[in-house]
């Protein structure tokens, strides 16, 4: 193995075409944060040490956008999260040849466009976030 | 056919490569703008998913959306639903 590139990953959308899937143009970085809230499983009587376990995963993934129309990806986008309906989603390595094989991450997902930037001197920058709408099926950097 | 907005109204037809234009339009086929317009609609939505079946004098969507925001959302709403089930080709899945 070697160190892994952000470059080589890509988040694709499922197109109107079910099951079938295209990367959204003009992405930039994809971060995800995932919190697991810790369960003190403690009491008087551990022999000195507090004991824990972790709980639910709560995913959140933002993605940035440097807009670039006309894509129906983005326009897809755009419509679901107007319309508060979710789509399947998935982060695949191999860049742009990235396939169904390659995804790393995939799952059902509400999306929400939390910020535009209509920039100066600049690019329409767009910020997607992506909230589970599902447990993902796929989960697994590789 | 006609559709009616507000105080207007318009001849509606049935076009040809519906799913076409609204994918270019809106990124979703005809069959998930059932879907969208059954749970949640703005009059932004209903004028996209309604215009492929006016005529090309009808105004945009832009003008649309403000003539059925002022007219009754919930009927535009029905009768566009309507219109798209009779047009659209099998559901997904």
């Amino acid at each position: 193995m070697a160190v892994l590139l952000g470059n080589a990953y890509l988040a694709w959308f499922e197109t109107a075409t079910a099951d079938t899937f295209a990367a959204l143009k003009g992405q930039g970085t994809y971060s995800e944060t995932r919190s697991q809230p810790k369960i003190d499983t403690s009491d008087k009587t551990t022999t000195g040490y507090s004991t824990g376990a972790y709980g639910n995963t709560e995913y959140e993934g933002s993605l940035d956008v440097r807009v670039n129309l006309p894509d129906p990806v983005y326009t897809r986008i755009e419509t679901m999260s107007q319309s508060q309906t979710p789509i399947k989603f998935q982060i695949r390595k191999g860049g742009a040849s990235g396939a169904n094989g390659d995804a790393i991450f995939s799952a059902l997902v509400n999306v929400s466009i939390t910020s535009r930037s209509f920039n100066k001197d600049g690019t329409v920058d767009a910020k997607i976030s992506v909230a589970l709408a599902a447990a993902p099926t796929v989960d697994a950097l590789a | 056919m006609t559709i009616q907005i507000g105080k207007r109204e318009f001849a509606t037809r049935r076009p040809q490569n519906l799913d076409v234009q609204l994918v270019e339009t809106t990124g979703c086929t005809a069959a998930e703008h059932v879907d969208i317009l059954g749970v949640r609609a703005t009059p932004y939505q209903v004028a996209r998913a309604l215009r492929p079946f006016l005529d090309k004098e009808a105004p945009a969507v832009s003008d649309l959306a403000t003539l059925i925001g002022d007219a009754d959302l919930v009927q535009v709403r029905t009768d566009t639903v309507a219109l798209l089930q009779a047009a659209a080709p099998a559901e997904k899945d």
